[in-house]
């Protein structure tokens, strides 16, 4: 069904609007939800609060494309039971290494510059990450945006595994260095 | 979690819908295409279902193998198979695809007999040609694939229509160059539904078998057009002179051990790859030749199946590689310039596959082919690590340049290469960074080691300068042999100087009663280390010292001792328990700066890759002149005193340490 259709359900407070969403994104809810929160229980629970929270917004939002607008929220949700400590072991650890990595793309702490976050921050991101290459965007995005597993990501995108390291690890560097450039603290 | 990454994370959460639908290749556009960034063996079964949506029923080509490369976004949707004529076909595929698509062309009788629908056209040249065009997003994409001729007619004679199992309808083999190891060449095609599958491993070989071919042949992707070349990762640095290309213009005849170390590798987009055989493969009977290098056999036959498509009668056509395989640009590993060769080289590069690349043409290993291969961290072998941490250190070292080029815009890096004799095992490669004074190399060094370069992986020496250099009696007298030669790694005691990176510690003769004792005494002595003391525990200040001041990389201390870094004190407590303590000597730093320039001219005379031999080296001290000073004198034959004297001073060693002289 298409996404103006699925909205249109939502409109008219269909619950048809919930099960189509499912249908057609339910999957990638669920693979986003268990990429962080490494438990099938968890990643369902988290799909279905993002059902509610699709709900709840619209209307009156009208989200397009709908698609990564669920996939935020999924996302957001998961990261959000990490945090608060309510995921397993596992999706701790798993967030606590990506957190690790993702300290490489701080810039150097610098009284000069500027502090940025939220919206301000993700246009310097995006302006940063549209400059790259489509796979090393791919490549930095499946690992800190979906937290994807470096032999998934190889898996997928058909590379070695050494490749996605050497990938991830000089994209965050030049993060860090586009940062600095930008005069930017986070 | 610390706030700034938790504030970078919510900030990525929230980076346009643009590049999360692009840059994620599982998610589905809204409107439930799949996104147009999917993987390549995806856009090769779409390309697939297109091209064999357009042919005709008796589509596709088992080894030579034609495979329709294109954005999926330039075909219509829903393009289904049909029994239309070829040449409306044709027709229809150019338009689909765009205006520099030729039609199926060949002249080849055998194939015009087989597949009178596919090739009933007029006679000409086979022109299908892989290429690349740029899409709407500026990326490239696959347009063609293209063969030669010669090529075509080497492949056994087949009729896809007759063949039992292969039905032409539901079969089709697609092989590309950049999949030569995967399965899936072969493809079950659905012309009811259009759908494409992979084929099993099973009908994979049975479609070889019948087809009379022994082994998958693998193909080269031709293009008519070169591609942009690869992006060069690091072009914001500054670019040092170093020493490695005014070695390479002074090069000496080939066969030199140094020359061989700095080419072994070079950089291609973000990838090393490494050479893979030594020398230069003659173009005539390459399939003859090839097994004599230095390959394994898989390397052999890979190779063989990548050059047969350019080969006649086994002969390597040079002009067919340019038609065949994409050329590309291949960057210095150590500068980011493209691979710097002397004017009376003529070799150019082309892409093979993503881990092999060829070079073809004339070069220091004469002229032909040499073949390299991507270097892949995890391999088992410590060597594509250390390339990458050197590479790693060569980046940070350019940084450094740029950021402050008063201080290092004189620097010189030099790449240096050795072996370590068995049963050491490991290769011991590091970078020097030649550096104007002594302060700007200490603050280098500190640079690097806080940017994280492995303290193993470099030194950072001084330019030779006229100053005092020292070397006790003692020292000289316990050296177990003359000259430069490694120490018993294992004695600790008789040897009495270790180094840390660029420090050299002298070991005190006698013990102390306790480590607690003797770092109460050190703390008492210096502010420093009790500072150190106070902010460390002791496993955060281990280290690993190296035994032979002059072998950094290779010869770690290999005893039971543990051994503590204080700055200017180095602490070891030994199997025993007996606790012993090693201070900074400022004065061997120079000393060891200059003996380990002349390890490299005492490497080419053990490893026997040079043709140099040194007979011995001596440390002399003169006190006859108006300052004493200590030199390194070389004893070689006569013919190889150039030699020597060119290596010494591109190691910058000023005439003032060294004197060479000949055998007794």
């Amino acid at each position: 069904m298409e996404d103006e259709k699925i909205i249109e359900l939502y409109f008219e407070r269909s619950e048809d609007a919930i099960s189509e969403t499912d249908k057609k994104y339910g999957v990638k809810c669920r693979s986003t939800a268990y990429n962080i929160l490494q438990s099938r229980e968890d990643s369902e629970e988290c799909t279905n609060d993002t059902y509610l929270r699709l709900w709840n917004v619209i209307p009156p939002q009208r989200p397009s494309p709908l698609l990564t607008y669920i996939m935020r929220i999924v996302r957001n949700l998961a990261l959000d039971r990490v945090r608060r400590a309510k995921a397993s072991k596992r999706a701790d650890d798993n967030y606590r290494a990506v957190y690790e990595e993702i300290k490489d793309c701080l810039p150097a702490p610098d009284n000069v510059a500027k502090t940025v976050e939220g919206r301000e921050l993700s246009a310097l991101i995006d302006r940063f990450l549209a400059g790259q290459s489509r796979e090393k965007r791919a490549v930095f995005l499946m690992r800190y945006w979906n937290f994807c597993s470096v032999s998934e990501i190889a898996q997928r995108l058909g590379i070695g595994e050494s490749k996605v390291m050497v990938t991830l690890m000089r994209t965050r560097n030049k993060l860090r260095e586009f940062l600095e450039k930008e005069g930017v603290d986070i | 979690m610390n706030e700034r990454e938790d504030r970078l994370m919510r900030a990525l959460g929230d980076i346009g819908d643009d590049l999360i639908g692009r840059a994620a290749p599982s998610y589905p556009e809204a409107d439930g295409k799949e996104a147009a960034n999917v993987t390549r063996r995806e856009w090769r079964r779409y390309a697939v279902t297109r091209a064999l949506g357009i042919a005709a029923a008796a589509v596709l080509i088992v080894g030579a193998a034609v495979l329709l490369w294109q954005n999926r976004d330039k075909i219509g949707v829903g393009e289904t198979a049909g029994q239309s004529s070829v040449t409306e076909s044709a027709g229809a595929m150019t338009d689909a695809v765009t205006d520099s698509v030729p039609m199926f062309e060949t002249n080849s009788d055998r194939l015009k007999r087989l597949y009178p629908e596919l090739f009933g056209l007029e006679p000409g040249v086979m022109k299908l040609s892989l290429g690349f065009k740029e899409d709407d997003n500026g990326e490239w994409v696959y347009t063609l694939y293209s063969l030669g001729e010669a090529w075509l007619s080497s492949m056994p004679p087949f009729d896809l229509r007759t063949a039992q199992y292969i039905s032409a309808a539901d079969m089709s083999a697609v092989l590309s160059n950049y999949d030569m190891a995967d399965i899936g060449y072969i493809v079950r095609y659905d012309p009811a539904t259009g759908e494409v599958t992979d084929a099993t491993a099973e009908e994979i070989n049975k479609v070889f078998e019948q087809l009379g071919i022994e082994e998958r042949p693998s193909l080269a992707a031709d293009e008519t057009e070169p591609p942009e070349p690869e992006v060069v990762e690091h072009t914001e640095y500054k670019t040092i002179p170093i020493q490695s290309k005014e070695y390479f213009d002074r090069l000496p005849a080939a066969g030199e051990g140094d020359v061989f170390s700095f080419n072994m590798v070079v950089v291609c987009g973000s990838d090393l790859y490494q050479y893979v055989n030594y020398g230069a493969i003659p173009y005539g009977r390459v399939s003859e030749l090839l097994p004599q290098y230095s390959l394994k056999p898989v390397e052999t036959r890979e190779l063989w199946n990548i050059m047969k498509p350019v080969c006649e009668d086994g002969r390597f056509i040079p002009e067919k590689a340019e038609l065949t395989f994409r050329k590309i640009t291949v960057y210095d590993y150590f500068t980011d310039e493209e691979r710097s060769l002397p004017a009376y080289y003529d070799v150019t590069y082309y892409r093979l596959t993503d881990d092999y690349i060829i070079s073809v043409g004339i070069d220091e290993w004469g002229t032909g082919i040499r073949l390299l291969r991507r270097l892949d961290i995890e391999d088992d072998t410590p060597y594509s690590e250390k390339m990458y941490a050197i590479r790693g250190i060569f980046e940070l070292l350019w940084k450094a340049a740029e950021k402050e080029p008063d201080k290092y815009g004189n620097m010189s890096i030099v790449f240096v290469h050795d072996v370590v004799d068995k049963p050491y095992g490991d290769f011991g490669y590091y970078v020097e960074a030649i550096v104007e004074t002594d302060e700007a190399s200490d603050e280098l060094y500190e640079y690097l080691v806080t940017a994280g370069a492995d303290v193993n992986m470099f030194m950072v020496s001084t330019t030779a300068r006229e100053q005092e250099s020292y070397i006790p009696t003692d020292w000289y007298e316990n050296t177990a042999d003359r000259g430069l030669v490694k120490t018993e790694p294992n004695t600790g005691y008789g040897n009495q100087y270790i180094a840390v990176g660029n420090r050299v510690f002298k070991g005190a003769v006698h013990y102390s009663d306790s480590l607690d004792s003797l770092l109460s005494m050190l703390s008492e002595e210096s502010e420093e280390i009790k500072k150190t003391l106070a902010e460390k525990s002791l496993d955060e200040l281990r280290v690993t010292p190296y035994a032979d001041v002059f072998d950094p990389i290779l010869l770690p201390y290999t005893t039971d001792s543990v051994f503590y870094d204080l700055g200017e004190n180095i602490v070891e407590v030994d199997g025993e328990g007996r606790v012993r303590n090693w201070s900074y000597d400022f004065r061997m730093k120079n000393v060891r700066n200059v003996a380990l320039s002349f390890r490299l001219v005492r490497h080419f005379s053990e490893s026997g890759i040079g043709e140099y031999v040194i007979d011995h080296l001596d440390f002399v001290y003169d006190d006859t002149g108006e300052k004493p000073r200590w030199y390194i004198r070389i004893a070689a034959d006569p013919k190889y005193h150039d030699a020597i004297k060119k290596k010494a001073e591109l190691c910058r060693m000023g005439e003032y340490y060294y004197e060479i002289v000949g055998t007794e």
